[in-house]
């Protein structure tokens, strides 16, 4: 039955009396499960503009009843989050729907070469390296945002400072090796590999067998999380970013280009002229999905003082080691910064990358 | 051979009927208990207006499944159901939006309640700022500016 049947029907019957004296609902008058339900539906970076609004609105956002409504609704997904090396401090965002939005910032001194891994709704910061008095000190401490609340926290220090090392979670503990200064340690001490167990908020040696560096044996260098470090002749100790696509298939971004390779054998993706006519790649990271890296790149425009951060996803398939196919599924300007950023080193501009699972 | 469809009669609160198929009926599960518990040919419901009944009869009219002889299922694919509800929605105005709130909770129709829900989700989303937020719902603030200083400097990052 159509609305203008309906409204026929409601003309043919005259109603006798008008709409009851009740006082018209408001949003804070309704059941509190409905508010709830609601509340539940708002992305979580608008939830600092809601507790603006009122101190009730501010309760109810604290209130595990949201949380419970999110559980019921929210359909946690992995997102990309980058961390951009932006002026005066490096900034995490999240892609969503093809758009950059920042979340919260880091509230401590930001250290370089920091390490990030990400589990579940959290990503640690591991180390890094802090200049003290214009001397370089590489540093003992790790940070932890969770993104079902987006509070960052400090976590007790790990046993060695440690910079650019490599950082894995296995079965919900978050192991780390290298990056230590290898004067002091060699690295079969089991020191120099470490365990955080999130349970008992602790730091323990291990010599877990099953945690190793990955390596690529064709060349010389090493490795951290999603970059890779190479200092072989051909790659003159570059920082590169670095996703392994599957077992012992990673991607680089080497010269503007995005490279595939295994442990003997490396060769240029084909098939992204649409994108690389006009830009030179800085980074790739996961994408989250099967068989699809996202590289990026940046715009500028002086004139404006304009700089706009593109990024597309690729889908890739490996025909043999000579010949990688990349497909743009997509390609967008995911955010646009409102200064120049003009240099000639962007290998640094994307700090970070981790797929992290939460609500929206 | 075919089957006599059932109809039933809704009345509102302002004594609107609205005559619907039994299975539309069927997609509150309070007015299903009813018609269960109940056989009568017409039922009121006092809690709900005219105006917003209607709405609900047009969105009950629209989810039903009807399975007609054959077994064929008519029902609205869901991406079209989805268009539906998306322009069902649209500019529906906030009042509105609560009054139907109330009716779906009332009668128990769970999916109009979360898609009413959804619109004041996307309504707040869309504003721009606390103020537009506070001018939207209707909602004083009862933050001194010291408070509101204080609560906007835990939330800083979120307002560059």
């Amino acid at each position: 039955m159509s609305l203008e049947e309906n409204q026929n029907r409601m003309k043919k019957k005259k109603s006798s009396s008008s709409s009851p004296e009740s006082p018209p609902l408001s949003f804070l008058s309704l059941p509190h499960d409905i508010v709830f339900n609601t509340l539940a539906r708002i992305p979580r970076t608008s939830y600092p503009i809601l507790s603006l609004v009122s101190k009730s609105f501010r309760s109810l956002l604290a209130s595990p009843g949201l949380e419970a409504a999110r559980s019921l609704i929210g359909r946690p997904e992995k997102y990309l989050h980058v961390c951009l090396n932006l002026n005066p401090n490096p900034r995490w965002f999240i892609l969503s729907q093809r758009e950059l939005i920042p979340t919260s910032s880091f509230p401590y001194k930001h250290l370089n070469s920091s390490s990030v891994v990400s589990t579940g709704s959290e990503t640690y910061v591991v180390g890094g390296e802090l200049v003290v008095n214009g001397r370089e000190e590489t540093s003992k401490r790790v940070f932890l945002i969770d993104f079902k609340t987006h509070q960052w926290r400090e976590l007790p220090n790990m046993r060695l400072s440690r910079r650019e090392a490599v950082v894995k979670v296995m079965d919900g503990k978050i192991y780390v090796t290298g990056g230590s200064s290898k004067r002091k340690y060699s690295t079969k001490d089991d020191n120099y590999r470490e365990v955080y167990d999130p349970n008992t908020l602790t730091w323990e040696p291990t010599s877990a067998k099953t945690f190793h560096l990955p390596n690529l044996k064709s060349q010389k260098g090493y490795y951290s999380s999603n970059t890779c470090f190479l200092d072989s002749n051909s790659f003159s100790s570059t920082r590169l970013s670095m996703v392994e696509l599957e077992k012992k298939v990673w991607f680089v971004i080497r010269d503007g280009e995005l490279r595939c390779g295994g442990l003997s054998w490396w060769t240029t993706v084909q098939g992204l002229g649409a994108i690389l006519s006009s830009n030179d790649l800085i980074y790739v990271t996961k994408s989250g999905q099967d068989k699809r890296v996202i590289v990026w790149w940046k715009t500028s425009y002086a004139e404006e003082c304009e700089t706009e951060i593109w990024c597309a996803q690729i889908l890739i398939g490996i025909w043999d080691q000579k010949t990688v196919y990349g497909f743009i599924e997509w390609s967008e300007n995911v955010f646009t910064l409102q200064e120049c950023h003009d240099s000639n080193d962007d290998s640094e501009f994307i700090l970070h990358s981790a797929l992290v699972t939460h609500d929206y | 051979m075919e089957n006599e469809k059932k109809m039933i009669t809704l009345k509102s609160s302002d004594d609107v009927t609205f005559e619907v198929e039994e299975a539309v009926v069927l997609e509150s599960q309070f007015l299903s208990h009813l018609v269960q518990d109940c056989p009568a040919p017409e039922h009121k419901i006092k809690e709900v207006t005219g105006k917003i009944l209607s709405k609900v009869v047009e969105y009950c009219e629209k989810h039903v499944v009807v399975v007609v002889d054959g077994g064929d299922s008519s029902s609205s694919s869901g991406d079209d159901l989805k268009k539906w509800d998306d322009k069902f929605i649209k500019e529906m105005d906030l009042s509105t939006v609560y009054d139907l709130i109330a009716a779906a909770n009332y009668l128990n129709i769970q999916a109009l309640l979360d898609l009413m829900c959804q619109r004041v989700a996307d309504v707040i989303t869309a504003c721009k700022d606390h103020k537009e937020i506070r001018e939207t719902l209707g909602i004083v603030s009862d933050y001194t500016a010291e408070e509101e200083a204080e609560v906007l400097k835990e939330n800083e990052w979120a307002f560059d």
